[in-house]
């Protein structure tokens, strides 16, 4: 009883609007990505493109170090899942809001996609064309890319989707080397420069 | 108080926390805390109102062991905080004619 006069004592319409605006800013704040996936997704696949796969294909590289770059590529593949499950479903969250749980259907429906289309090519190829395999991505990623940004409202992510899928096209021309160059730029473009821009305004 | 608003919601913590509740999913009770000007004992004593007039769902359970509860407006809740914003819209609309 305490509670609720102090509560409803000399509480006027003005004021009503008052926290109405107020608490509406609080729940704006969670609305802001942090941009975190994107930083560690972003670095994760220009390491493994460039380093990984591009380089070797023009510099010739000792053994040791060839291997280790091909165990690199698996352990940062292995971090970035382990992580990217463990920030959607285990780390603290004080508060969820429906643009979380929308980008988490992106791009889990994403993830999957991109297994079935392996899968079909397969089906119909009876093998894995990597020359294939790489512009069909591109292109399907581009396109989760530009729905991200058009969930978030965050133009840069969107234009860089854009870029994503159009580099894709070009890289259909291209040999697998040089794809590999192209999709490395592609990832500093759509997800290293967007995803450092929305981690520095995270609590703005 | 205008005859229009709900008594329920024309409460400056009641109406804070549906305020909150309306633009996420769900939030946590120490969420809410933070971000609303009252106690803890307030808070959920508020809470637990808006709980039986079935405008917010309180979900219950445990984190590292330690106690968590989680609250979600509820489609009846939705409306009505609906209904309220509308009616003090119209409100002050009247009053600065």
């Amino acid at each position: 009883m305490e509670n609720e006069k102090a509560n409803n004592e000399s509480f006027d319409e003005a004021q009503s609007f008052q926290v109405i605006n107020e608490m509406i800013q609080v729940s704006q704040k969670k609305l802001k990505n942090d941009g975190i996936l994107f930083i560690l997704w972003g670095w994760i696949f220009f390491i493994t493109h460039f380093f990984c796969s591009y380089l070797p294909t023009i510099v010739e590289l000792p053994e040791g170090i060839a291997n280790f770059l091909r165990s690199l590529k698996l352990i940062l593949q292995l971090f970035g899942f382990g992580y990217t499950l463990y920030y959607l479903f285990y780390k603290k969250k004080d508060a969820t809001t429906y643009i979380d749980i929308s980008l988490r259907y992106v791009w889990i429906s994403l993830f999957f996609s991109l297994v079935l289309v392996n899968v079909i090519q397969y089906n119909i190829l009876h093998q894995i064309n990597f020359e294939l395999q790489h512009p069909i991505f591109m292109v399907i990623i581009g396109f989760a890319i530009v729905v991200t940004g058009g969930i978030l409202r965050y133009r840069m992510i969107t234009i860089g989707g854009i870029i994503f899928a159009v580099l894709g096209f070009i890289c259909s021309y291209l040999p697998l080397h040089q794809q590999l160059l192209f999709e490395s730029i592609a990832w500093v473009i759509a997800f290293i420069i967007p995803g450092h821009i929305l981690f520095s305004h995270r609590n703005k | 108080m205008y005859k229009d608003l709900d008594p329920l919601l024309h409460s400056q913590v009641r109406l804070a926390i549906m305020s909150i509740l309306i633009g996420v999913k769900s939030a946590e009770f120490n969420f809410l805390l933070e971000n609303i000007n009252t106690t803890k004992g307030n808070l959920s004593f508020q809470l637990s109102k808006l709980k039986k007039a079935k405008y917010i769902l309180i979900k219950k359970s445990f984190r590292n062991n330690y106690p968590l509860t989680t609250c979600e407006i509820t489609d009846k809740g939705i409306t009505a905080y609906e209904k309220y914003v509308e009616a003090i819209t119209s409100y002050i609309g009247k009053q600065s004619k």
